[in-house]
């Protein structure tokens, strides 16, 4: 196949322009590729680990690798790159108890890219912030006392390419106070990062054997809550992102694979409530299912991390058993049409009869898809259509033509072709 | 020569420079052999002791580039005896009998502290010259006295002198000094004995670096700095980097230790805490699979030479195809230290383009490239080309594809697809300056990219009906191409079973109301109706052949034919499902219960550290054969990612085994000693007994496993001191208690402690049966009548926490109080004018002076104090 691009081994990935990083954890390295398959670099780890990593997840500053031993405990550790080795910061393993089985293939971290809204210079204590997304309005409500916020790099004069990291002592709408005074100048616009809460798709809802998800402080594991329900069982990738296009605003959001669809949750809804749900096209030729064993969200991008894809109708493996990404995206793209005759049989009455047919073009996040050109065709010598053809899809995603019948008692086939651009 | 063609070829795992020019060592069990980088052999040394292990690291330590071999030139090697040893010899050439004597042998076995699992070393040596001619003193002029310090040996030479060329000698450094004029000066303990010339070498080793896979206490690699000549350890540092690690050799261009660790090689930073300080990412020691890592199984540094010992080599064409070629021995795959383009990143990026690789044609979209060099630092005013291969229309801007690299290593170009783009876009960008060991002249980066397919398509299918209709309409149905069957059986003559199952009646008036009449593509053996009150089913049966495993879903086409009562006619969709009858076959087997009860259960999981094992098995027919019982067990268990095995135990003379009922059985118990299990760890059982049968003993043979749960109790925080809630304590106490698991042991270091919130330490601690004993003397004193809060949270090895807090109360102090008071009270007969006196004492903080207040005869005085001293005699 030919389709093959970082070919890793392991089936856990994350990433951020162009590289792409692989938790081989039966040699102990971080590995990091490029798009086309090779290590760009390879960091070793502080720490060897015993099982193995099932998701990958990248803040902004710190990885995050989550281990299952199922149906015993999982554990969760947090990563950072230091002095050329991948460095263990936190290790949290959830053993399961009377309370609660683990057993999760799939985890996140819920966290934020906040930036600086004025320069700041040494020795300042109350650094302005806010969100570069223009989604989060205030920031107190996304970090608060106890959070570590990751500044930098830099590009004060002076100062570029240095970071620092503080304890939060509070935050304002526009404000996160630190202590004591940042020892780096920063610009405007310069990052500040921020993490929050792991959360850890569960195949058990307790000790029930039915989905859960789940969510642990992250910066000292312990349990804060879950949701229960089918729809999170048997989840293999998730990632947290912002999703810049296809849903009704720009939002920050848990998104995960279930089947052959993308959900997109609000975590900061007390019922988890979802912003949407997307279609993709991780099936086979025959209709089963690929397996997404990881996701990264970056830009409008969606990379999967498959072992086999179907390109242009085609479903093959990744050479070498080894994994790679395919592609999908958040931006609204014409993912279907239907048509529909009204009335579907008509007397084969030489014109005098009509049937209007009806089309709706819709995106993968099945919503319409306005102003898009369809063209219509039919094959019988003797129908003919009238209306508008090429017509352009109205706010419904809705376009019409009426087809008048023929002489011949058959099926009658009408096409309807609808452009991208 | 190409770069893949053989070289140096060597056969066993070593390597190192040799003492003449352009030439290396390497190590066989009898000579150390000499070769040129083609693989002639230059020179052979008999080594003076036979080896019989192989040596898996070879470091050459005195001058180089020599015109040819001296006596004194000395080697290092390394050989690795098992997991637990390892050792080093010290080798010096003896030109004179063209032999390589051993001079000193070090053999490190592990121990409780040091681990000597090991695959490579370094020896930190140095290369000096004279500065000036030197003759007959016990100083000389050098021109660097980095590192060198009393007591080191330097050895001097090889000569160039006419007087005594080619001579060598070793000093022992007495001390060293720089003069006025800058001149570095090395005094000797005594009077060296040849002339030299300025130039000549002197080189000299200090330490050897050795990494072992396993280091205590943790299991991690180490790497430990010992002595040269008696192999005593004086540092050592961990990490998992110093696991693994294949090939190491000190860099004369870095001055550090260096060493492989799959497809890097690492600069270590021996003077600063052991870190990494730099890191070389060989990109192309990983095979043309993009993920198979060649192993670098020794190294020769050379200043801006690194030659890496290996037994395959990938090289780029200059298109950037990989291509891995195997080596029947070792042969260099060559390197630099020197930076160079060694990976070129390449990535959709930005803000007004469209920012994503599934494109629109017509649609601009930016692609970002960065390039790194080999230690992952950018590179900047490299020139990089980008290509589009696929897009016929599309173009880029600049339109020569050609941008910088700027000071962080990125570059920028923006690409437009063409108006008639479909498929895929493979982007690619190159740019100069490759390692010319890589086999081509550009480092690439690639893309790929896809255009979203312009065109949906949907059919909708207008039945345009005749004006009159017919009676003898056909009703069509094409099963689904999903229909197959999963009978793989390779019998003859198979029945099928197909159920062909109409719509429910009422649902749809197009229901069949029955299958009356039906061709089919396949021969059917009989068809029948059955019902499940929602709608009719219909079991078609057909006759299989051997060999029609697979079923042609277009063989199973089938039409019915229908008279219908209806005015309209139509074409009807039957949905079809499958079935299929599974073979099976009978034997009999006779089975009975072996083992009556087992304790614990076979396979069980969750069970406690103190697990005895209990076992009532019974016979079939015969007796069971009391004497040829045996039970074995052993405990295996992961820690860190190394595995445990205590290997088999047999247990049966610590069994008590009594026989039951008739046939005779066996009931057996193992009570073992404590600490027997380790926490989480799998305990294997086998046990085997012959019984009684008269023709032939019959063996019964088991084996099982049971697991033991993991530790998961805090340790016990007791014996405080003061007790807990104590009140009345002294100010200066000191804080003691103890800390003692019962499982995988306190964690010594973890202990945390705080008094009224704030974490206080040192914490000194002893060695007590089951952990630590701690104590805690704080620098001042407590306040008087002060609730001091304590807070310890104490771990155990696995992580498992006790948090405890309680309080002590310091005693309160005590007041002032007076003492010879005069006049005594009540006293008459005082003289008018007498004074008043008395004496005040205090302990603990003494007397507070500004709150004395005399009062005679009810009215405020003043008074006049006087400090009491006491004199020591």
């Amino acid at each position: 196949m030919a389709y093959e691009n970082i070919q890793v081994i392991y089936p856990n990935f994350t990433g951020e322009d162009g590289y792409f990083y692989n938790f081989d954890y039966a040699n102990d390295n971080f590995i990091v590729k490029t798009d086309d398959g090779n290590v760009a670099f390879t960091y070793p780890l502080d720490t060897g680990i015993t099982y193995a990593v099932q998701s990958l997840e990248f803040d902004g500053f710190n990885f995050w690798t989550l281990e299952n031993d199922p149906g015993t405990k999982i554990i969760i550790r947090r990563w950072q790159i230091s002095n050329y080795v991948l460095t263990l910061k936190d290790t949290f393993i959830k053993n399961s108890d009377g309370s609660h089985t683990y057993d999760s293939n799939s985890f996140t971290v819920e966290h934020y890219h906040f930036q600086f809204s004025s320069p700041e210079a040494v020795g300042q204590t109350t650094l302005s912030a806010d969100d570069p997304q223009a989604i989060v309005a205030d920031i107190s409500t996304k970090v608060s006392s106890g959070n570590t916020v990751r500044l930098g790099p830099s590009t004060a004069p002076g100062y570029e390419g240095e970071w620092e990291e503080f304890s939060v002592v509070s935050a304002g709408a526009g404000t996160i106070n630190v202590s004591p005074g940042i020892t780096n100048d920063y610009a405007a616009g310069d990052p500040i990062y921020v993490y929050k809460y792991i959360w850890a798709f569960n195949n058990y809802n307790g000790v029930a054997s039915e989905g859960a998800l789940y969510k642990f402080d992250a910066y000292t594991g312990s349990f804060i809550t879950k949701f229960g329900g089918n729809e999170y069982d048997n989840i293999t990738a998730c990632t947290f992102a912002v999703i810049e296009d296809g849903l009704s605003s720009k939002v920050n959001a848990l998104a995960y694979v279930r089947g052959s669809n993308m959900l997109f949750k609000d975590v900061a809804s007390a019922t988890l409530e979802n912003f949407g749900s997307m279609a993709m096209d991780n099936r086979q030729t025959g209709g089963a299912e690929i397996e997404v064993y990881d996701l990264i969200i970056d830009g409008k991008n969606i990379y999967r991390l498959q072992d086999e894809a179907t390109y242009y109708g085609s479903t093959a493996p990744f050479s070498g058993g080894r994994y790679s990404y395919q592609l999908a995206t958040t931006t609204p793209f014409i993912f279907s049409i239907s048509l529909q005759a009204t009335p579907a049989v008509i007397p084969a009455d030489a014109g005098v009869s009509t049937s209007l047919i009806t089309g709706v073009v819709k995106s993968q996040f099945l919503l319409p898809i306005v102003g898009k050109l369809v063209t219509f065709a039919e094959d019988d010598p003797n129908g003919y259509l009238t209306g508008t053809n090429p017509d352009t899809t109205d706010a419904d995603g809705v376009v019409t033509i009426t087809y008048h019948s023929g002489t011949t008692a058959r099926e009658v086939t009408i096409t309807a072709t609808a452009q991208q651009s | 020569m190409a770069l893949n063609d053989p070289n140096v070829q060597i056969t066993y795992p070593n390597v190192s420079l040799g003492p003449q020019l352009g030439t290396y060592a390497t190590m066989t069990w009898d000579d150390l052999v000499i070769k040129n980088n083609t693989g002639a052999i230059v020179a052979t040394y008999s080594l003076s002791s036979n080896l019989t292990v192989d040596v898996i690291g070879l470091e050459y330590v005195s001058a180089k580039d020599q015109l040819s071999a001296f006596d004194g030139a000395t080697f290092f090697s390394l050989q690795h005896y098992s997991d637990t040893r390892a050792v080093i010899r010290r080798w010096e050439i003896n030109t004179s009998s063209q032999s390589l004597d051993l001079k000193n042998t070090i053999i490190k076995n592990s121990g409780a502290a040091y681990k000597y699992d090991c695959e490579a070393f370094a020896i930190e040596h140095y290369e000096r010259s004279f500065v000036v001619a030197e003759s007959s003193d016990d100083k000389i002029i050098i021109n660097s006295l980095y590192r060198i310090t009393s007591g080191d040996t330097l050895l001097l030479g090889p000569s160039t002198d006419t007087d005594n060329p080619g001579e060598v000698e070793s000093m022992t450094v007495d001390y060293t000094y720089t003069d006025g004029g800058g001149n570095k000066w090395v005094v000797f303990t005594s009077d060296f004995i040849y002339d030299y010339i300025d130039g000549d070498p002197i080189s000299f080793y200090k330490y050897i670096y050795i990494f072992t896979n396993d280091h205590q206490p943790d299991g991690r690699g180490g790497v430990y700095r010992l002595d040269p000549e008696t192999g005593t350890e004086s540092e050592s540092n961990q990490g998992v980097v110093f696991q693994d690690v294949s090939a190491a050799a000190w860099s004369n261009y870095y001055t550090k230790p260096t060493f492989a660790r799959y497809n890097n090689i690492f600069y270590l930073d021996h003077l600063t805490g052991y870190v990494i300080s730099r890191s070389h990412n060989c990109w192309l020691n990983v095979e043309d699979d993009h993920v198979t890592v060649i192993p670098i199984v020794d190294l020769v540094l050379d200043d801006t030479e690194i030659d890496k010992l290996q037994g395959k080599i990938t090289l780029q064409n200059d298109s950037g195809v990989l291509g891995t070629t195997t080596w029947s021995e070792y042969n260099f795959h060559s390197d630099t230290p020197l930076p160079y383009s060694n990976i070129l990143s390449i990535w959709i990026d930005g803000d007004t383009e469209a920012k994503r690789g599934i494109l629109l044609p017509n649609e601009t979209v930016a692609l970002e490239a960065r390039l790194e060099n080999q230690y992952g630092f950018p590179l900047n005013l490299v020139e990089v080309s980008f290509f589009a291969n696929g897009d016929p229309g599309g173009a880029f801007n600049p339109p020569d594809g050609k941008v910088t690299t700027d000071t962080n290593g990125y570059a920028r170009i923006t690409y437009t697809t063409g108006i008639n783009a479909t498929g895929i876009i493979n982007f690619s960008a190159r740019v100069p300056g490759a390692d010319g060991n890589s086999g081509g002249q550009y480092i690439w980066g690639a893309l790929d990219v896809y255009i979203v397919e312009d065109v949906e398509i949907e059919i909708e299918k207008v039945r345009q009906v005749a004006t009159t209709y017919s009676s003898d309409a056909y009703m069509v149905k094409q099963l689904p191409p999903t229909f197959a069957h999963n009978n793989t059986s390779d019998f003859g003559h198979i029945k099928q079973v197909t159920v062909v199952k109409n719509p429910q009646t009422g649902r749809d008036k197009r229901t069949i109301r029955q299958l009356q009449n039906f061709q089919s593509s396949r021969p059917l053996q009989t068809w029948f109706a059955s019902g499940d009150g929602g709608g009719l089913g219909y079991p078609l049966v057909y006759p299989r052949t051997e060999g029609d495993e697979e079923l042609d879903p277009s063989f199973f086409r089938f039409k019915q034919i229908e008279e219908f009562n209806s005015s309209m006619f139509f074409s009807q969709w039957i949905r079809g499902e499958h079935d299929a009858n599974p073979l099976s076959t009978t034997d009999t087997i006779d089975q009975f219960f072996f083992v009556i009860e087992a304790i614990p259960p076979w396979y069980s999981e969750k069970n406690p550290i103190v697990q005895y094992i209990y076992l009532r098995i019974s016979p079939f027919a015969y007796d069971l054969d009391q004497s040829t019982f045996h039970i074995l067990v052993k405990n295996t268990w992961t820690r860190d990612g190394v595995n445990y095995d205590t290997g088999w135990s047999d247990v049966t003379g610590d069994s008590t085994i009594t026989t039951f009922g008739s046939p005779l059985g066996l009931q057996i118990n193992y009570d073992p000693a404590p600490d027997t299990w380790e926490y989480d760890s799998r305990v294997w059982v086998r046990f085997y007994v012959y019984d009684t049968d008269p023709s032939a003993a019959n063996l019964m043979d088991i084996t099982y496993w049971f697991d033991i749960i993991p530790d998961f109790r805090g340790p016990e925080i007791i014996n405080h001191y003061p007790a807990r809630f104590a009140s009345n304590v002294d100010l200066d106490t000191n804080i003691s208690f103890d800390v003692v698991d019962y499982g995988v042991g306190v964690d010594r270091d973890a202990l945390e402690v705080s008094f009224d919130g704030v974490i206080v330490d040192p914490w000194v601690y002893t060695t007590i049966s089951g952990g630590y004993h701690y104590e805690y003397n704080p620098p001042e004193d407590f306040y008087y009548g002060k609730e001091v809060s304590v807070t310890i949270d104490a771990y155990d090895l696995n992580g498992n926490n006790t948090h405890q807090t309680y309080y002590f109360t310091v005693g309160e102090s005590t007041g002032p109080w007076y003492h010879g008071a005069y006049p005594l009270k009540c006293a008459e007969g005082i003289v008018h004018d007498s004074k008043v006196e008395l004496q005040l004492y205090a302990i603990d903080h003494g007397i507070n002076t500004t709150t004395i207040l005399v009062k005679v005869d009810r009215e405020n005085r003043e008074f006049v104090m006087y400090p009491i001293v006491y004199r020591l005699s």
